[in-house]
């Protein structure tokens, strides 16, 4: 097993430096130094302002290799934008935030649990909600029940997720005023503004959830053994619950563990809409102040916790399906 | 057999039932009030924007950082809270400086010329310090000094600060000009060296010496630029390790910097250092009868502490104020029609809830901009005109500023000296007949090109993609599209905006002008002809004889013959039309009955110590408008339940076949 | 052989009503964005010389002062009351342009959103999976190594990065989403190439001497295309709301074309103010649209799926 981890990991590593690669690429090359200056500096910068400005982001260092001497006299020929970039993500030293001025890492480490709060209830609510009423209505495959409950599941995947956040804090926060209508609290007074969005994020999900574990439950229903076990006269609830459900894992799995890195990651409209100061929001701020080093960060960080998901899946499926070996 | 039908019907239910029993028991529970209780502490309530990008006074050049920073940081003057118009009294220093112009010899050409100079002596109160720190040794702030403010000076030309207002002392100050070159060279200031117009006479007493006479001087002494600085606490707070110096504000003003979450909320707390300063007793015309000197005498400030909570988007900030979970709040477009009567009075349900309207004049002005250096634009004169009679401010006014604006006739807003109330701008009346000689007269019968038959095509440049720009960008091409003339839109990002403004490579595009400090000369500077891009004067515009009125304008006090040199500006700049003059905009700003003392000010400043809270009023407001709606929940269950019946039927009928 | 199972999955589809009432009510949205692509010549109206389409001339309405209610005979601007030049079916916006001409303006730019992005992944898709799962050796895992690299990186973010290189629009967007979202077709692709490469008819007919180029095109390619179709039908619903939510967060279409997403967006401040028709009206057709796609599209995966075939 450890052994399986331990390459698994090491295969990544050429993803990983893709990633940063890809990354590079895309901030700079395709931005100039100038115009990012000048979007951090406000109101009039003068040329000189831009150019310490470039100077101390080390953006005026040339692209890939540095044969110029340096401030103490000797060449550092890996001393240039692309091999500090590398080295920067790589190794874990974060740079500092252009628009708020403080270490992306410091910044991580406060919007990781307001993120949290909002989508491990709601991952956990999804579950709960969804997986039982898949297995009611698979239950009742076949009658009016069943098919009036997948109507209700397409009309409800077909409304956008906007809505569903515009009417929903309408109705339950503005009018009927159930929970306060933005905000957030730390500690222990989080749990007020986390109703809402939690609530909603579950309703949105529900049409599409129900929907696919129906099917991944009626497939498993079609399945020799289910009716094996009927004919032996084995109840109805008995093989949902215990049968079906063990065997249906799989893509259960698939689906539910690869998004648990997510998790940290925040929903950005969520967290826009109700004022969440999680990562999501962070993301979004960082797109709209033109904030570089934040945007590079959380990119490799997302790629990392995506390629984290895909090893957990794969583990998890072992774990599960003694079927499924290690390759 | 029954058993098992039990058991089985448990385990379904069991797992339905829990998410939703947990809403519904909790639901009433919850509330909408998102602030923890208050504990006895007068606390205020209000939204800010987006977090400031920086605390520190020298490179504060947005509205978001002064409001934040403005609390913290005193200058020698500030601006009077309730006097109108605006004028600047005393904050850190004692009563008014003493002002002497002298002459002196200088070497220009070969020739002996004599310069007016101007000295001004500054005089410090002796209870001024800076917040305890752990900055100071012991933790305890010390005394404020001259030197400080020396310091803080010096710092707006130090390249390694990166500070945003060395312009408002470049080539004002004797000797900074040499001062800056010389750091600008180092890449970092040398502050041993001495700037000649800069003397610490000794730790209360500071003298400056101005390079012409600039009456003006005084209100550069009132922005936050020239707050005194610990040095102490830049050294320290910039020190590797530690968050920089932008973060830890080390001020001398009534608030100090109690927490700050990103993207969330700021907290200030009452600073225990403050210096004795009481409410004034005199005001403007009216505010007696608003109860703005019911404090009068009393000592300030009187918030324990001040909760800017940090809200992105409009919508939330209108909704929070009427739960009454903000003070104070300005009036969303779309809303301005329920909260204000067609007499600009507030509407009967809104002062019944006990709300009250601020309204203050704006010292800005809004306008369209030509670039004068365009080649279609710069030189045609009647073009421009033309342009102007067909822009209809006053429905631009109805649509987006719902008739509440002043419809601006020159670069001057009401509330400045030299400001003429009965000034009319031939061009600046909706006049499509005119217009359209004009266009003729320019060259352009019918909107095209008398030379080459083609359609006149014009560019309009916007800063944003933001949806208030585009829908005045459409609003404005629309205007000039009824001279026949095409418009077409580029959209750019801030920072394309800016280098088109600086490579000269537009040829309109919508501005907006606040005023730094309220004086004339910086609204009448837009237009000055050296202060091109990338200085504020956008759209190049160079007359001589402006500039040379404007160099005559600037040297002079508050007189009647300043008043005539300005009218004779303002005569040139409407002639030659480089901007299309929009609106004055006034703000209108609502207050909750328990916010006292909250007069609306144009300008940023340290305007929290004067306000006051009374909890009762805020919690009995509360509790009046935050009832949970509870009898729905009832139905929905209810609803739920006979939702559920069906299944239950077909279940037991299943069982029976 | 493609043909016969095509001919089978439309009758298959015809027995479900509910597609077929999906089917009919993409072919009334696709007519009005026909309609909307269709550019009458310039005429000259009050001097101005507007590019119009034939949606604009059936539909297009004069601009009021600002709001009114759906129907109504006059609106409100600043506590006066202004009489309406004409009747609009769901009421004007803040503007005064009419709601209904709007959301109709919105119908092309969601099709083109629907399907342009998925045409470009299906491309790239079509592409590298069927060399990657025919050629296998280097050539896969050189492609394999591209879209593990590629799908590591958050959608959204390669997506604004490429926006911010290139120009918003519309266009613009297709081509961004398209790049950012072919692996997961590349993926299914790539592994139907490789069942499909060992059957039967493709040994024959490479026996029968035909080239490389051949087989992929005439023999592997028609059999994966069902799954492209399903892929395509499926993603439409996703794309359409996407572009709403990326409208919304301020990355979408460049204003001045047609959106929905605009529209809910600046709905959003409307309504407390009691104004719902904008945001209605938006949100409808939305609906409807993804609706309808939905529908069908589930029904056209049934019949294609080749596991059903048999059933």
């Amino acid at each position: 097993m450890l052994n399986y981890i331990i390459r698994r990991l090491l295969l990544t590593i050429p993803t990983v430096i893709g990633v940063c690669l890809v990354t590079f690429l895309l901030f700079n090359v395709f931005a100039s130094p100038e115009a990012v200056a000048r979007k951090q500096l406000g109101k009039n910068p003068t040329k000189e302002q831009v150019k310490t400005w470039v100077t101390a982001h080390g953006m005026d260092k040339p692209m890939f290799f540095n044969f110029k001497p340096g401030k103490d006299g000797s060449i550092h020929p890996f001393d240039s934008r692309f091999w500090n970039h590398m080295g920067e993500l790589l190794l874990f030293r974060f740079p500092k935030s252009d628009y708020l001025h403080e270490k992306v890492s410091d910044l991580l480490k406060q919007k990781i649990v307001p993120s949290l709060t909002i989508t491990v209830p709601a991952f956990l609510l999804s579950l709960l909600s969804i997986l039982p009423i898949a297995l009611f209505i698979a239950y009742y495959r076949g009658t009016y029940i069943d098919r009036f409950a997948l109507f209700i599941c397409v009309i409800l995947m077909s409304i956008v997720i906007l809505n569903y956040i515009i009417f929903g804090q309408y109705l339950l926060a503005v009018v009927f005023k159930y929970f306060p209508i933005y905000g957030y609290d730390f500690g222990v007074g989080a749990w007020k503004f986390v109703f809402l969005p939690v609530i909603l994020s579950v309703a949105a999900g529900l049409g599409g959830g129900v929907r696919f574990y129906r099917t991944v439950m009626l497939n498993e229903v079609r399945a020799d053994y289910v009716r094996t076990a009927m004919a032996k006269g084995v109840s109805e609830e008995r093989i949902l619950f215990k049968h079906v459900l063990k065997n249906a894992m799989i893509p259960i799995l698939t689906v539910t563990v690869l998004s648990i890195p997510f998790l940290i990651t925040g929903s950005l409209l969520l967290e826009i809409y109700f004022g969440i100061p999680g990562m999501g929001n962070l993301m979004l701020n960082a797109i709209n102040n033109h904030d570089y080093p934040v945007i590079r960060t959380l990119v490799y960080i997302y790629s990392l916790l995506y390629i984290g998901g895909s090893i957990l899946t794969d583990i998890s499926y072992t774990l599960v399906d003694p079927r499924v070996a290690f390759e | 057999m029954l058993f098992e039908r039990i058991f089985s019907l448990k385990t379904k239910t069991l797992l339905l039932i829990p998410p939703f029993f947990f809403l519904i028991i909790f639901i009433p529970a919850c509330g909408n009030n998102p602030y923890p209780p208050e504990n006895d502490q007068l606390i205020g309530y209000t939204a800010l924007g987006e977090d400031p990008r920086t605390l520190d006074p020298a490179q504060v050049s947005d509205t978001t950082s002064a409001e934040i920073l403005c609390q913290f940081y005193d200058a020698l003057y500030q601006n009077a809270y309730l006097d109108r118009p605006y004028r600047v009294v005393p904050a850190l220093a004692a009563g008014y400086p003493e002002k002497r112009i002298f002459y002196e010899d200088v070497q220009e050409k070969g020739e002996t010329k004599k310069k007016a100079r101007m000295e001004y002596i500054f005089k410090l109160r002796d209870d001024i310090f800076y917040q305890d720190d752990p900055c100071f040794p012991e933790g305890k702030g010390r005394r404020v000094v001259a030197n400080d403010v020396i310091y803080s000076i010096k710092r707006l030309a130090d390249p390694a600060v990166q500070s945003t207002g060395y312009w408002l002392v470049a080539g004002k100050i004797k000797g900074i000009d040499d001062f800056f070159k010389k750091a600008a060279s180092a890449g970092k200031a040398d502050y041993s060296q001495d700037v000649e117009g800069l003397k610490a006479i000794d730790d209360r007493t500071l003298k400056i010496i101005l390079t012409e006479p600039f009456p003006a001087f005084i209100y550069v002494m009132s922005m936050p630029y020239t707050a005194p600085v610990a040095r102490e606490a830049v050294e320290y707070y910039n020190a590797p390790g530690r968050n920089g110096f932008a973060r830890h504000p080390v001020g001398t003003g009534a608030y100090r910097l109690k927490s700050w979450k990103r993207q969330h909320r700021i907290i200030m707390e009452r600073n225990p250092n403050f210096r004795k300063e009481y409410y004034p007793s005199t005001g403007a015309p009216g505010d007696k009868e608003k109860g703005f000197l019911n404090d009068a005498g009393k000592q300030m400030p009187f918030l324990d502490e001040v909760w800017y909570t940090i809200i992105s988007t409009a919508q939330p900030v209108w909704l929070l104020f009427l739960q009454g979970y903000l003070d104070g709040s300005g009036i969303p477009q779309e809303q301005f029609d329920r909260v204000v009567t067609k007499n600009l009075e507030l509407s009967e349900n809104f002062i019944k809830k006990g709300i009250s309207l601020e309204i203050a004049s704006d010292l800005d002005v809004h306008y369209l901009a030509f670039n004068m250096r365009d080649p279609i634009l710069g030189k045609n004169k009647y073009l421009r005109q033309a342009l102007s009679l067909s822009y209809d401010t006053d429905l631009y006014n109805q649509i987006f500023l719902n008739g509440r604006a002043i419809n601006a006739q020159g670069p001057l807003p009401p509330g400045i000296f030299g400001y003429d109330p009965k000034l009319e701008n031939p061009y600046k009346t909706y006049d499509l007949e005119k217009a359209k000689e004009l266009m003729a007269k320019a060259g352009y019968p019918g909107g095209v090109d008398a030379k080459t038959g083609k359609q006149l095509e014009l560019i309009y440049d916007i800063g944003s993609d933001s949806t208030r720009a585009r829908e005045v960008a459409t609003f404005d091409m629309r205007c000039f599209e009824q001279l026949g003339i095409k418009m077409k839109l580029q959209v750019n990002t801030w920072s394309q905006h800016l280098e088109r403004s600086h490579k000269g490579t537009f040829q309109m595009f919508s501005l907006g002008w606040i005023a730094d400090y309220p004086d004339p000369e910086n609204f009448l500077q837009l237009l000055y002809g050296p202060n091109a891009p990338p200085n504020p004067n956008s759209s190049s515009f160079a007359n001589p004889e402006y500039d040379r009125l404007y160099e005559k304008m600037k040297n002079m006090e508050n007189i009647p013959e300043r008043e005539a040199v300005i009218r004779k500006m303002v005569e040139i700049v409407i002639e030659e039309c480089p901007w299309i003059f929009n609106v004055h905009s006034p703000s209108y700003v609502l207050r909750h009955s328990w916010s006292k003392n909250g007069k609306a000010h144009s300008i940023s400043g340290n305007y929290r110590k004067y306000v006051r809270v009374d909890p009762k009023l805020r919690h009995v407001y509360w509790k009046a408008e935050n009832k949970p709606n509870l009898a729905v929940l009832f139905y929905a269950a209810l609803l739920l339940l006979l939702l559920s019946f069906p299944a239950v039927v077909m279940k037991y009928r299943r069982r029976i076949k | 052989m493609a043909e016969s199972h095509l001919k089978i999955a439309v009758k298959r589809i015809k027995k479900d009503r509910l597609a077929v009432a999906g089917f009919c009510v993409i072919c009334l949205f696709a007519l009005i964005a026909i309609l909307d692509s269709v550019p009458l010549p310039r005429r000259d109206v009050g001097g101005v010389k507007w590019t119009r389409t034939v949606l604009d001339a059936l539909f297009q309405k004069e601009v009021e002062k600002s709001y009114s209610p759906p129907l109504a005979e006059s609106g409100v601007l600043n506590r006066k009351e202004f009489q309406l030049q004409s009747r609009h079916l769901l009421g004007t916006n803040n503007l005064g342009e009419d709601v209904l001409y709007n959301a109709l303006k919105g119908v092309r730019t969601a099709f083109i959103i629907g399907i342009v992005p998925s045409v470009i992944a299906a491309f790239f898709a079509i592409l590298l999976g069927l060399l990657a799962g025919f050629y296998g050796g280097w050539i896969d895992d050189v492609i394999q190594y591209i879209y593990q690299v590629l799908s590591s990186i958050p959608g959204i973010l390669l997506l604004i990065a490429m926006l911010m290189v290139m120009e918003r629009g519309l266009w613009q967007l297709c081509v961004a989403l398209g790049v950012t979202t072919w692996v997961g077709l590349c993926r299914l692709i790539r592994g139907e190439t490789l069942k499909v490469k060992n059957m039967e008819y493709v040994e024959a007919a490479r026996a029968l001497g035909a080239g490389d180029l051949r087989l992929l095109f005439k023999h592997i390619l028609p059999n994966v295309m069902y799954l492209v179709i399903i892929e395509v039908t499926l993603e439409f619903s996703s794309l359409v709301m996407s572009e709403t939510v990326l409208t919304y967060i301020g990355i979408g279409v460049e204003p001045g074309t047609g959106s929905w997403g605009r529209m809910i967006m600046l709905a959003d401040r409307e309504l407390p103010n009691a104004i719902w028709w904008n945001l209605t009206g938006a949100s409808v057709f939305l609906f409807v649209l993804v609706l309808a796609f939905n529908l069908f599209a589930d029904a056209l995966r049934d019949a294609l799926d080749p596991r059903l075939r048999e059933g």
